[in-house]
């Protein structure tokens, strides 16, 4: 197993995932102001200069018409009254006479222009009162009838600080989104990779062999407390997987090597002494029957990690038990009778649960034969099943010798025999294999005491 | 019969191979799934008896591949599993029948002889063997003429055995198809069904029709 190199808590910040995410939203909402920051910029501008082009248009145009009225000395004494009593902000005027001598005004004379222009005065000209700093002005120029030509201008600066301002905002605007986002996103992050921390050292820990570890999760329920979960869920799972498999392996070791030793005892045996024929194919019957016998404990014992492993459950179907239950009522009848024993089959209809037909047609079979095995001619088997509130109840009894209570919970181990049972044959794996199968389609099993005999009860 | 043996361990394969050919088949072996589709999709075979795991393509997608080429050679799989998904795994895949390993010879004898005559896709509605007959419709059954009654699961067996008259019908085979059991029950109750529906169709009619075989099964014949 490799690890990764160790690097630095904010270097591993920068890298999480959420604070990528931060990052991201960040820039897109940068990109989605600046948007709106160019709008808002252009919008304002155009605005205001319409705004100022209209002003000076209707300065220039009443002063046309009193031009109309008074000719060049009337509007030469109308711009210097206004030039001294201004009442609509700094204006500035040019009033040029044909031969382009300026007339009037606070402004170099320059070459006419009709229409709106903008343009800086010439240093060499007093700058016009009121801030002294040269500025950008913007003017209306108008040829008069009589040639003259006036002007009528004002200080962009207006125009200027605004557009100022509006930069200033957004410049503070987004540095302070960019600082919170940066801010936000390495405390989500640390947050967050703080519990993948956890998650990473519980499962280094179970990787080490501490298969008991779990996650502890934080309550929130939320996708991170919904994985880990999952995740101690699937441990949970492992763990009984692999207690499974151990409880295989110890049950292999522990009881298939006593046969194992009696095959190879047979045969050596019969190496040493068997001298016809005869004996050799005795000899070799009983090894035969020793090794069928070993093959059958052992796929008997597959089965049943097989089925406690529930892989199973994912072919499971809709199943006619009450069928089920008959047409094994009728397949025993005839060998019941003749072990003269008496085989009652009582069946409700219409039950129906969701399972593995195999299996459940093979616990149902072990658990007829066990009864029919173990009790001797002239008992009564009776199979039956019962629809109750509760779901289906299934129960095999007999009137025979039964088992003592002490012992109910133990004959489900693997390879438990009552000591009466040790001279007859079996593997001693039938009733494990008949609680798992149980186990697997969520019923549970236990032994009843009749008197006389047992009933092998099997309910939800 | 021309078999297809594929089957990667040597003893194993040795000793079906051997088995086949003293009963007079011809055996192809390959000991992988690769070399087994060559000779699939390019041979002609009567069965193919495929082991469920050979090395470089297992035996499923063998089967599943030689399919899709229009193989339509009954297909019996090996398998060391036996569990229940396995088996329907085998059948999706396109198999006809299935052994669980180890098996006795005589097994796989019946299986591959039951598989090569397969009996067309049964329009039939009678079966017959000698003077027994079975009406599938009525679902009556009469010796020379004399009606027999059967109880239902005596009436399946006795028709499994008549759809493969002349072949011999193992103990497995027969909890396989009547009893839908795949699994081994520790009771005779194949023996004392087969004792009772022989009192009931050889008894009194002189020269029996149905025969055990012994170390294989059964076999119902009509007599010489």
């Amino acid at each position: 197993m490799s690890s990764a190199p160790p690097t630095s808590t904010l270097t591993r910040i920068l890298r999480s995932a959420s604070f990528r995410l931060t990052l991201f939203y960040a820039t897109l909402f940068m990109a989605s102001a600046g948007a709106l920051f160019a709008t808002v910029y252009w919008t304002a501008t155009a605005a205001m200069q319409d705004d100022m082009a209209a002003v000076l248009r209707t300065e220039a145009f009443q002063l046309a018409e009193i031009h109309r009225r008074g000719g060049l000395p009337g509007l030469a004494d109308q711009i210097t009254r206004r030039m001294n009593f201004r009442t609509r902000g700094p204006i500035f005027y040019l009033l040029q006479a044909p031969n382009r001598r300026v007339v009037v005004g606070n402004l170099p004379g320059m070459p006419p222009v009709n229409g709106v222009v903008d343009f800086v005065p010439h240093s060499d000209t007093p700058a016009p009162d009121t801030d002294g700093e040269r500025t950008k002005l913007r003017g209306f120029g108008l040829t008069l009838p009589d040639g003259a030509f006036l002007l009528v201008a004002q200080d962009s600066a207006r125009l200027t600080d605004m557009q100022a301002a509006i930069v200033r905002a957004f410049a503070w605007a987004s540095g302070l989104t960019l600082l919170l986002a940066i801010a936000g996103g390495a405390l989500l992050g640390s947050s967050f990779l703080r519990r993948i921390d956890t998650i990473t050292r519980t499962s280094r820990a179970i990787m080490e062999g501490d298969l008991s570890a779990r996650i502890p999760a934080q309550g929130t329920q939320d996708e991170i407390d919904q994985l880990i979960d999952n995740l101690n869920a699937m441990l949970a799972r492992i763990q009984q997987l692999m207690d499974g498999l151990r409880q295989v392996s110890s049950d292999v070791a522990h009881d298939l090597r006593t046969p194992l030793g009696r095959l190879r005892q047979q045969l050596e045996d019969a190496r040493e002494r068997a001298t016809t024929t005869a004996d050799y194919a005795a000899a070799t019957d009983a090894a035969i029957a020793e090794a069928d016998g070993l093959l059958e404990t052992f796929s008997a014992l597959l089965r049943i990690a097989q089925v406690e492993a529930g892989a199973q459950r994912s072919a499971f179907t809709e199943i006619d038990l009450s069928a089920l239950m008959r047409s094994i009522g009728e397949a025993y009848q005839p060998s019941a009778e003749d072990g003269g024993h008496t085989l009652e089959v009582r069946i409700d209809d219409g039950v129906q649960v969701t399972g593995d037909r195999q299996l459940l047609a093979q616990m149902i079979s072990n658990l007829a034969e066990n009864g029919l095995r173990h009790t001797p001619a002239g008992s009564t088997v009776s199979l039956s099943l019962r629809k109750t509130a509760g779901g289906p109840a299934i129960e095999v009894a007999d009137n025979g010798p039964g088992i003592p209570p002490a012992e109910h919970d133990k004959v489900f181990d693997r390879f438990y025999r009552l000591d009466r049972s040790r001279s007859t044959a079996g593997s001693g794996l039938g009733l494990a294999l008949v609680k798992a199968i149980a186990t697997l389609h969520g019923f549970t099993i236990r032994l009843e005491e009749r008197k006389p005999g047992l009933g092998v009860v099997i309910t939800r | 019969m021309k078999i297809l043996l594929v089957e990667d361990d040597k003893q194993t394969a040795a000793y079906i191979a051997k088995g086949l050919r003293e009963h007079g088949h011809v055996v192809d072996q390959a000991d992988n799934g690769r070399d087994g589709l060559y000779l699939a999709t390019g041979e002609k075979y009567d069965v193919m008896v495929i082991d469920r795991m050979v090395p470089i393509m297992d035996g499923l997608s063998l089967v599943k591949a030689a399919r899709a080429s229009q193989v339509r050679t009954p297909v019996l799989f090996l398998t060391t599993m036996g569990g229940v998904d396995d088996r329907v795994a085998g059948f999706d895949a396109g198999g006809d029948d299935y052994l669980v390993k180890p098996f006795a010879f005589a097994e796989l004898l019946a299986r591959i002889g039951a598989l090569a005559r397969r009996p067309p896709i049964a329009t039939t509605t009678t079966l017959a063997v000698g003077d027994l007959e079975m009406d599938l419709l009525a679902r009556t059954v009469t010796r020379a003429g004399k009606r027999i009654e059967l109880l239902a699961q005596e009436f399946k067996i006795l028709e499994y055995l008549l759809r493969h008259a002349g072949e011999v019908v193992t103990r497995t085979m027969l909890l396989e198809k009547v009893w839908d059991f795949h699994f081994d029950p520790k009771t005779n109750i194949v023996e004392t069904h087969i004792s009772r529906l022989r009192s009931k169709i050889d008894k009194g009619f002189g020269r029996p029709l149905l025969h055990t075989v012994r170390g294989a099964g059964y076999v119902v014949r009509a007599p010489d």
